[in-house]
This record gives C-alpha cells, structure tokens and sequence, in this order.
C-alpha cells in the first residue's frame, strides 16, 4: 500500500577507522569577530606578545592543561550530550571525536570527525558520532573554558564518549 | 583489528598521559551525559494542493504524536515557532529553531491527485549540526491510508535518528473484554499500534484467550472454549477464517505460539494433571512431546532463529524460566531470583526474554538476557502480565488489571529502559496484547 522511493538512510560512515568528516556545510553560529584558527606558533606568539614573554609564559604553552580545565571541559561536554534517543546498540558503542578549537575555545565546524569506533557497527556509530556532534556543538558554540595561553595544548583535541555508565543494559 | 588497536594506543596514551609535557590533541573522555527526550519540531505538513490541506495538518499531527508517544522525542509546540516556514523548498533557518531549543525539524509537503493517490516528501534536519539528515524521502500510497502513511514518516524519522527499526506503522492483536467481573465476554480485536481503527476479529460467544500473531502479521494462534475445553484455533487476520489445529482429543491444548517462520506452532498440553509443551508441524498435523516432566511447563515461546525454546516450568518447585533447543534435549534453568517467573517472550531481536515476575505479592513485567543474566524489572503492579514485543524489540506491551470488585484489564507499554510507561487509551477493557509486525 505505501512504498518508499527514496533512500532509506544517509550515508554511512566509511570503512572503519577512516576519520569520518561531520558533513556540516554550514559554520558554527558565532559573533563576528570569532577568530580563525591560526597555526601554532603563531597562536604561540600572539600569547607571547600580549602577555609577558618571559619563559614562564613558554612553560605554561607548553605544560599539560590543568585538571580543572580538563574537568570544566568534560563537564561542559556532558552537559549537552543526550544519549535519550539513541539506540540500545549506539548506547553500546564508544566513538573517539577529534576536534580543532579556535583561539576562544570554539569547535571548527568542519574540523570534528569521528576517528573510530568500538563495540557497535557502523550504523551505530554514526548514530553515536551525531550524538557527540550535537554535544559538542550545542555547548561548544559559546567556546570551552579554556586558558589562550595554553593554546598549543588544547587546540586539537580528542574527545572519547563513552556511554557506559549511561548504558539501559 | 585497527580499531582495536587504536583503542590500545589511546588508553596507553591517557594512562600515562597525566603530568607529562603534551605532544599530542589533548585528551579527554566524557562518560556522563543526560538522558532526555530529544526535542523535536513539525511544522504544518504543505499542502500543494487544496485538496490536501485536511491531511497535511492530520498528518503532520499523527506524526507527532507517534514520536512523542515513543517516549525518546519531545515536541517543541508549534506555539513557540519564530521560524514560519511558506514551502518545503525553503532554507532551514538554523538559528530560529535553536533558540527555541529543537534539535530535529521535520519538514514535510503533501499532495493528492484525482485518482485517490496520495504522495508526501518529507527531510529530517538536525539542528544543532546544521544538517540535514539522508536525502529525503517520498511515500507514495491512498489517501485512504492518511494514518498509515503518516505512521510511516514517523517510523522513518524515528529510525534516522535513533538508530532503531521502526515500529509505529503496525498492528496489535489483543483480547477485548466487556461485561461485569465475574461474567467477562472476551473476543479477539485487532488495532493499529496507537489504538485506531479497532475491528473485531471474532464474535464474544465463546470465551477466547492470549491470541499471538504470526510474524508477517496474516495468522492469529489463539485459545479458545468453543468445545467446551481450551482448545487451539488457527485464523486468517483478512478473512477472520478460522480452523482448530490438530492437537489431541485427550486434554487441554493452550499457550500456542508460531515459530517464526509460522510452519510450526508451539504449545501446552495438558492431560491426567500433567502439562508439557508439544511441536505441532501444521502441513503434517503431527505433534510431537518436547517435554516429559511431571509438572507444568506451559508458556512456551521460539528464539527469533527457530533454533530454542524458552517456557516456564515448576519442576524446580517454583515457577521458573528455562531454555532449551527445538531439536530436544535438558531445558535449562535461566531465572533464579527471588519469586516465581512466567510467559516468557524472546525479543526479536534475540538478545533479551520479557517475563512476567511475581514477587512479595505484586506482579511486574521485567527482562533479562537469555543466560538469565542482567535482569531488570521495568513495571510492577496489583497485576502486570502477559509481554509482547514492539516489531524493533524497544517496547513491551503488556496488560495490568486494577484491583477490587470494579477492577479490569486495559494495555500499558513501557521502553525497555523502564522509561516511558503508558495507558493505552481504549474504551473497552482490554487484556493479552501480541504485538505484529511492521506493516509492508
């Protein structure tokens, strides 16, 4: 009685672990002055000239990030990432995000790809991956709280969602 | 394997990550989340023409409400739309559906033609990515089928997003009951999943019970007490034909239920006190005893392959689960917490059993796997019985009986999270849910 005539779902993820590029033509809602995504060293030496560029500055470019950042991160991330329509088997399934920030800890649209899965199959996945990418976007468009004079450590980041914990069974 | 072995190098790089200088993207693992309904829109259906405007707008209604029933979507009220949107074509304008906090737009156009043809296209959006989710989909069929095709939309979105099979465009078969407590006329009835178009499927002359609907939906297995004891009937869902199975002369024949691929039916059968569980082959009319044990096996039910069984039994002393093959050989014990289980179900799709629980007095609808591992319990009541499994194994229906002289059955569900327990909203008493297929 009633028949389909189009395709049934969206394209799938490539074969696995190929980094998989979140199809988002469309940027992020920013301010206008949002800045680009600059290289390293000179996001380095715009955080050189505008504070003291003494060593200690260059320490902390390079030190780890501190717990308490990592920890607002993880938190800001969580906050927005809702496992409630997802599939029994996408709830088993653990995808590893990479993601690139701009200077004012904002996602780079087209930057966030899935670079691999574990414990489901390649329609779970992607289901999970939409998951992390609603997360990351929905409390990522006002930036993360993060130190600029630490940009070299956080700008590229590697987010693991894990539901586990979230897991019905 | 590489993806194995990418997940070894990332845990060796988070363990011994901490208090080192940082070479790589930094780190991070999110394990809490939230587990809310994901908010969705559904903006008026286009009519394309004037002639479609009446289903466009009950269309668009009906797919709604089927999303939201789910119980994993939450509808953003057309009230708060800032974004109005004059044609399907049109652009999504991202930013008016996040500030009023919708994650997913359905967007939709209708149209009919003059020979009773209905046609409806529809996108599904992700908002918050900015995406539109696949390429687009267009359904074809009657306009007398506005409900089942709008069913059909919702089915499509929901699997999109969620990652589920459908299930909103099926059928249950159930026991609809009328008259006082004590004198209950129950005949067999057939309704969409939502409760509309109720039809019944046999007459209330004869007291029937726990019909169970093959899995392409054509055949209903049910009990009936037409010759004065239990007894196995065969009918056809289209033309309400009905045949007694062949089972023998000598006892009670009940708990019937098809394998899956409906050449065979599976079945209690009682004589001189002792109930076990038969095979019937129906294009042979041959039975054959699958259990020998001075107790009562009852309520026996196929795993989605054909291959076992699972059925309960009180050869342990109380009612218990147990599985074993179809070929024979030692059930096996699979339940063993505290109080006694009963109708076990397989899910379709093979990894859990629903059973019914009574415990310190109460009676609950639960699950576990089908070692008998990991069981949880989503329902519990004066009397909560009878699963049956929604064709994507998400949802349980079953019938809870309110308690006292004025009590009476009607048909709830629940998601197997335990999240999402509902009424159906029946006008009738209504008990033994079996839940059908998707429909073609």
């Amino acid at each position: 009685m009633v028949t389909a005539n189009a395709r049934a779902r969206s394209v799938r993820p490539r074969s696995r672990p190929t980094p998989h590029t979140a199809p988002a033509p469309e940027p992020l809602e920013t301010d206008a002055e949002t800045p680009q995504v600059v290289p390293v060293t000179a996001a380095l030496n715009a955080a050189l000239m505008a504070g003291d560029a003494t060593p200690v500055a260059a320490e902390a470019a390079t030190a780890p990030l501190a717990e308490q950042f990592i920890r607002g991160m993880q938190l800001a991330v969580a906050e927005c990432w809702n496992l409630g329509a997802l599939s029994s088997a996408a709830l088993s399934t653990i995808v590893v995000v990479e993601m690139e920030l701009t200077l004012d800890a904002k996602p780079v649209a087209n930057s966030i790809k899935m670079l691999g899965y574990e414990g489901g199959d390649d329609i779970s996945a992607e289901r999970a991956f939409e998951t992390a990418l609603r997360a990351i976007r929905g409390c990522g468009a006002q930036g993360f709280e993060l130190p600029k004079d630490q940009y070299a450590t956080w700008r590229r980041v590697e987010l693991t969602f894990n539901p586990e914990k979230m897991r019905v069974r | 394997m590489k993806r194995l072995i990418y997940f070894g190098v990332l845990a060796f790089a988070l363990w011994t990550g901490a208090g080192m200088a940082q070479n790589g993207p930094l780190r991070i693992e999110i394990t809490d989340g939230v587990i809310e309904p994901l908010t969705f829109a559904v903006p008026m259906f286009e009519a394309e023409n004037i002639e479609a405007v009446t289903i466009a707008t009950e269309m668009s209604r009906i797919v709604a409400t089927d999303l939201s029933s789910s119980g994993l979507f939450r509808e953003v009220p057309p009230s708060r739309f800032i974004a109005q949107r004059s044609s399907f074509d049109e652009p999504v304008r991202y930013p008016d559906w996040r500030a009023i906090n919708t994650q997913a737009l359905v967007t939709a156009a209708v149209k009919t033609n003059s020979f009773g043809r209905l046609t409806v296209k529809f996108r599904i959006f992700d908002i918050y990515s900015g995406v539109q989710l696949g390429s687009g989909m267009q359904l074809s069929g009657s306009t007398k089928a506005v409900r089942r095709m709008a069913h059909k939309v919702a089915d499509q979105v929901y699997a999109r997003i969620t990652g589920e099979g459908p299930y909103f465009d099926s059928k249950i078969v159930f026991v609809s009951e009328s008259g006082p407590k004590d004198q209950r006329l129950k005949r067999l009835a057939i309704m969409d999943y939502d409760g509309e178009n109720l039809q019944f499927l046999t007459g209330n002359e004869n007291t029937v019970l726990a019909p169970r609907v093959s899995q392409d939906g054509k055949q209903v297995l049910y009990t009936s007490w037409e010759t004065g004891f239990p007894q196995i009937y065969l009918l056809n869902v289209s033309s309400a034909a009905r045949k007694r199975l062949p089972t023998p002369d000598n006892g009670m024949a009940f708990s019937p239920r098809f394998s899956p691929d409906a050449k065979r039916v599976v079945y209690s059968f009682e004589q001189g006190g002792n109930t076990d569980i038969y095979l019937l082959d129906i294009a042979s009319a041959r039975s054959a005893r699958m259990t020998s044990s001075p107790s009562i096996d009852t309520a026996p039910s196929f795993s989605p392959d054909g291959r076992t069984i699972v059925f309960e039994s009180d050869r342990s002393g109380t009612q218990q689960l147990y599985v074993m093959p179809v070929t024979g050989g030692a059930p096996k014990r699979i339940s063993f917490g505290n109080g006694r289980y009963g109708t076990p179900v397989w899910s379709p799709r093979g990894d859990l059993i629903a059973f019914t629980k009574q415990s310190n007095g109460r009676f609950g609808i639960g699950v576990m796997r089908t070692d008998g591992s990991e069981e949880r319990l989503l329902s519990a009541s004066f009397l909560d019985e009878g699963p049956s499994w929604s064709p994507n194994g998400r949802v349980i229906m079953f019938t809870r009986e309110t308690q006292g002289p004025k009590g009476a059955p009607s048909l709830y569900s629940v998601d197997i999270s335990g999240r999402n327990l509902r009424a159906m909203n029946l006008r009738s008493p209504a008990s033994d849910p079996s839940w059908g297929p998707v429909l073609p």
